[in-house]
């Protein structure tokens, strides 16, 4: 049995999670993160990517508001290679209270952010797609970040600062002594084995599943899940962040995001986390709004639907919860374990920063944050592009890709990787050395694991044509794969149809039909159960 | 404006097409074929189905006799043979011999009979029919397979399709075949598509010398079985394709047997990019079709509609995201064929064992292949539907995607004659 004990566990590997294993490894703790899927599954990867200027709250929550503000200037200076700096509107249209826009222009104000009113004219300029009865228009510092990149590169830091980061292991019982906390009984949900682990403090960032994990010591903690629902349209029709000029709603973001449009959010209680399926109900409501936006809705393809859960403290939920976040420390019940939750993904380092100095001052440590002055892994200054793209000799328009999702870690791999211009996902031009890069140095295990590291499956054919590719070269990197090759097969495909069938529309319908063809009629798998399966 | 007057008119260019654009041709009627794509038959594996499995039973089925009873209704095999099984047998039997090039030559198998072969993805499937080159992947009790492909070619991994085929096997209860896997030294992807047949017999030649086999299974890269064929007389060893996805050949050659057959039968193949069709009464009485930015129009006694499914583009559907229903529409003619909530028509697992609503849809029609309303009454007297743009049957589910394409031409064309 394991018996080596860590400095600090930390359970859950979202966002929040592996932030605070960055920043407590980069101030010399020994730490160990424990996830029971993949990075960012939960609702990190499940989020609108949108790295917020912060106006969205500046009527409604203002310290939320002057926290995105101030974490948006942080993450560009060491995240920007993978900030797509498009920008964001606020567009007031006829429909939404004339009112607002003094309140939006003096909230900006008090909580620092930035924002500049254009013209009707310059608005409908720089978004020629927009609705003609366009009010009001602000101009604020959105942007849209990839949000599995930006767990990925905080984990590979983490990493090389000497944490352990292990993924497929779910804690499933606390180990504690009297009132202290001694560790946690693990199961690898890949092995199907039981392990233990022991620290000093165990932090539970497990978002909307910490009430479910700290129910298991008995401690009640008032945390909503509530379901936000986003469908990914392909194509962009808006190259900026737009958001409606009125209270948060429903339906009233979009974010481009790579060749797509991500239009969100619904907002709905859920009372289990893992109720990720987005309702008919929903999408209609998504439908509607982003149609006051674009009123040629019907005429797009839409890719997919997805749903993941905001942690929202407290009893109320939904809209009226507020965005910031809080640590507790539950000493008086069980003395070294500690819990954070609420929070946006635009403030996860200052969540991780503020938990880590909880940490610290119990362990004794004093060296300081780092996290927002050291830029994270494959970092490269973008006036090198062109240097870059000479070095690596390679074609162009996968390049801009590659640095799009790796940054100048892409260095690793291109210079090395014979196959470098090995095709795998058509759709969104991801290359074979990335795949293998993906499992080699930054543990992907599944077809899931892959996707979310690379975008391969992603596309408008949604995994038809590289599922399959994926799986065989996870078949021959990764020494157990066989004996979760077909459930693996089985479920990536199953979660691409589940988020397909609800929006099937015209193309997306006959690709729905080929796919079906492909593996059911083709492979048979239909009739053919085989392996550990079901 | 030109008119062109012919004796049918076959809209659509995949199998359904094809098929009853040869039968008539081949009795001397003067065709006209107008397609726009390529047509879902390219996309196929290859094999030609008949009736793999039924809907009351788990297991497959040795022959489409013994699954015909536990069909539907509304099944296009039983609205065509009347609910007769005999008729059923005798309309397969009659298509087949009356077209020995493809089912003699080209395919290999009987229409009685289903075979088990094995897939690209190492999974195994029954079929009526495979093409010749893949014939010798049929699987047969004691025997050696040794699957053979490229290192870097991933997209076929022999090593993998092994592991697949092994577990597979036990699924179908068959115990007594030695599956084993080689990989060749060249690289894929410096030689294709011009492999250089002569390194890749030589390194075959090699691996031989250690790995005893009765049959190599290859990816299905060659365009012509022809080629095939010299790899295995030069090894003195049989080899077989595997049914596969698109962009393999198999499919793509299928397709292409059949456009040089109708060609040879003196079929006109003419590109469409549009068509509007005038409807008089119950009757079609004109074409006019946009061709290479002219306007063309065609009249022809009799019409076939071979325009396929969601997949081919013979049907279309529209979901409308603020009440839920998709609507489903026949692109041709432009006529509803079903409103329903898209909740229903996708609620079914992806790998549902009862198949997907979304891949039942379709026109309905009698047992002439026309037309036909909820009452059953004919809709269009001079128009026959066929192929897989019938609606009732689910063909990932039953395996039935080309038989019931032969059937519903065998049917079309037999009406034509009779009216004649």
């Amino acid at each position: 049995m394991n018996k080596k004990k860590y400095d600090v566990i930390i359970i859950g590997g979202g966002i929040v999670g592996v932030g605070i294993a960055r920043d407590l490894s980069m101030r010399g703790l020994e730490v160990a993160l424990l996830e029971r899927y993949d990075l960012a599954t939960g609702a990190t990867g499940r989020s609108h990517a949108l790295l917020h200027s912060g106006g969205r709250y500046v009527v409604k929550d203002p310290v939320s508001a002057r926290e995105c503000a101030q974490e948006n200037l942080v993450l560009r200076k060491i995240a920007s290679h993978i900030i797509d700096n498009v920008g964001g509107l606020f567009i007031g249209l006829d429909v939404d209270p004339p009112d607002y826009a003094e309140k939006f222009i003096k909230g900006c104000k008090e909580t620092g952010v930035k924002c500049d009113e254009l013209s009707v004219k310059e608005a409908i300029k720089m978004e020629p797609n927009l609705n003609k009865n366009v009010q009001r228009a602000f101009l604020v510092n959105d942007a849209h970040i990839d949000p599995f990149k930006l767990t990925l590169l905080n984990a590979i830091d983490a990493l090389d600062a000497g944490a352990k980061i292990m993924t497929y292991h779910e804690a499933i019982v606390f180990i504690t002594n009297k009132k202290d906390v001694m560790g946690v009984r693990v199961k690898d949900n890949l092995k199907n084995k039981l392990k233990e682990f022991y620290a000093d403090i165990i932090v539970v960032a497990a978002g909307a599943w910490n009430r479910k994990i700290l129910s298991m010591v008995n401690i009640n903690i008032e945390i909503l899940p509530n379901r936000g629902t986003i469908l990914v349209i392909s194509g962009r029709i808006f190259n900026r962040v737009i958001n409606r000029l009125r209270m948060p709603s429903d339906g009233d973001i979009i974010v481009p995001s790579y060749e797509t449009n991500l239009l969100g959010t619904t907002s709905v209680n859920v009372s289990d986390p893992d109720d990720n399926s987005p309702s008919i109900a929903e999408i209609r409501t998504l439908f509607l709004e982003g149609k006051k936006l674009f009123s040629d809705m019907s005429n797009l393809r839409i890719l997919r639907a997805y749903a993941g859960p905001r942690p929202l403290i407290g009893r109320r939920g939904g809209r009226e919860a507020p965005r910031t976040f809080q640590v507790f420390d539950h000493e008086e019940t069980l003395r070294g374990l500690i819990s954070v939750a609420g929070g946006k993904l635009t403030t996860y380092r200052l969540m991780a920063e503020k938990v880590s100095d909880v940490v610290s001052k119990k362990l004794g440590i004093r060296a300081p944050c780092r996290t927002h002055k050291e830029p994270l892994p494959g970092y490269y200054d973008k006036r090198d592009l062109e240097r870059l793209i000479r070095k690596w000799n390679f074609t162009k328009l996968p390049i801009a890709k590659i640095l799009m999702r790796w940054g100048a870690l892409a260095s690793t791999f291109l210079s090395v990787s014979t196959w470098k211009n090995k095709l795998v996902c058509y759709c969104e031009l991801v290359t074979y050395p990335e795949i293998k890069f993906a499992i080699q140095r930054t543990f992907a295990r599944t077809i899931g694991d892959i996707m979310r590291r690379t975008r391969a499956t992603m596309g408008p054919c949604q995994g038809q044509n590289c599922t399959y590719k994926i799986s065989s070269t996870l078949y021959d990197t990764i020494e157990n794969y066989h004996y979760y090759f077909i459930r693996d097969l089985k479920s990536h495909l199953r979660r691409r149809w589940a988020g397909m069938r609800y929006i099937l529309n015209s193309h997306q319908a006959n690709q729905a039909a080929l796919q079906l063809a492909l593996f059911n009629n083709l492979g048979n798998f239909n009739k053919i159960l085989v392996g550990n399966d079901e | 404006m030109s008119e062109t007057i012919v004796d049918t008119i076959i809209i659509g260019i995949g199998a359904a097409g094809l098929l009853s654009s040869i039968y008539l041709a081949r009795k001397g009627q003067k065709v006209l074929c107008l397609f726009k794509g390529l047509g879902a038959t390219a996309m196929s594996s290859g094999c030609f189905d008949i009736l793999g499995y039924s809907y009351k039973r788990s297991d497959w089925l040795s022959s489409f006799t013994e699954g015909y009873n536990d069909l539907p209704s509304e099944h296009p095999y039983k609205i065509l043979s009347e609910g007769d099984l005999h008729q059923l047998d005798s309309i397969l039997k009659e298509a087949t011999v009356n077209l020995g090039e493809l089912f003699d030559k080209f395919l290999y198998g009987n229409y009685t009979k289903n075979v088990l072969i094995p897939t690209i993805f190492g999974t195994i499937k029954p079929t009526a029919y495979v093409q010749v080159s893949m014939k010798n992947a049929i699987l047969r009790e004691d025997t050696d397979m040794l699957i053979i492909g490229f290192r870097d070619f991933y997209e076929f991994n022999p090593r993998l399709i092994a592991h697949m085929l092994k577990t597979a096997l036990k699924v179908f209860d068959i115990c007594n075949i030695r599956i084993n896997y080689a990989y060749l030294k060249t690289q894929s992807s410096t030689t294709f598509p011009k492999i250089s047949l002569e390194t890749i017999v030589s390194e075959i030649k090699s691996i031989l010398k250690h790995k005893r086999t009765d049959i190599i299974l290859f990816p299905a890269i060659f365009d012509s079985i022809e080629t095939v064929k010299k790899i295995e007389k030069e090894l003195n060893i049989h080899i077989a394709e595997l049914p596969s996805t698109p962009a393999y050949r198999a499919g793509i050659r299928l397709n292409s047997f059949l456009v040089n057959l109708a060609e040879k039968y003196g079929v006109s193949l003419i590109h469409a990019d549009d068509i509007k069709v005038d409807l008089e009464g119950r009757r079609i009485t004109r074409l006019r079709v946009l061709s290479h930015n002219r306007i063309l129009e065609y009249k022809a006694h009799n019409y076939i509609i071979a325009t396929g499914d969601l997949l081919g583009g013979g049907l279309e559907l529209y979901t409308d995201l603020i009440s839920g229903v998709a609507h489903i529409k026949e692109t041709l003619l432009g006529f509803e064929v079903e409103n329903v909530s898209i909740e229903n028509l996708t609620k079914q697992d992806f790998f549902s064992r009862n198949g997907h609503k979304l891949s039942r849809i379709g026109v309905r029609i009698n047992n002439s292949a026309r037309l036909v309303d909820k009452n059953g009454k004919e809709l269009v007297k001079n128009a026959y539907f066929v192929g897989s743009i019938i609606g009732g049957y689910d063909y990932n589910v039953e395996k039935s995607g080309l038989g019931v394409v032969l059937v519903s031409v065998w049917k079309a064309v037999n009406e034509i004659f009779r009216g004649e």
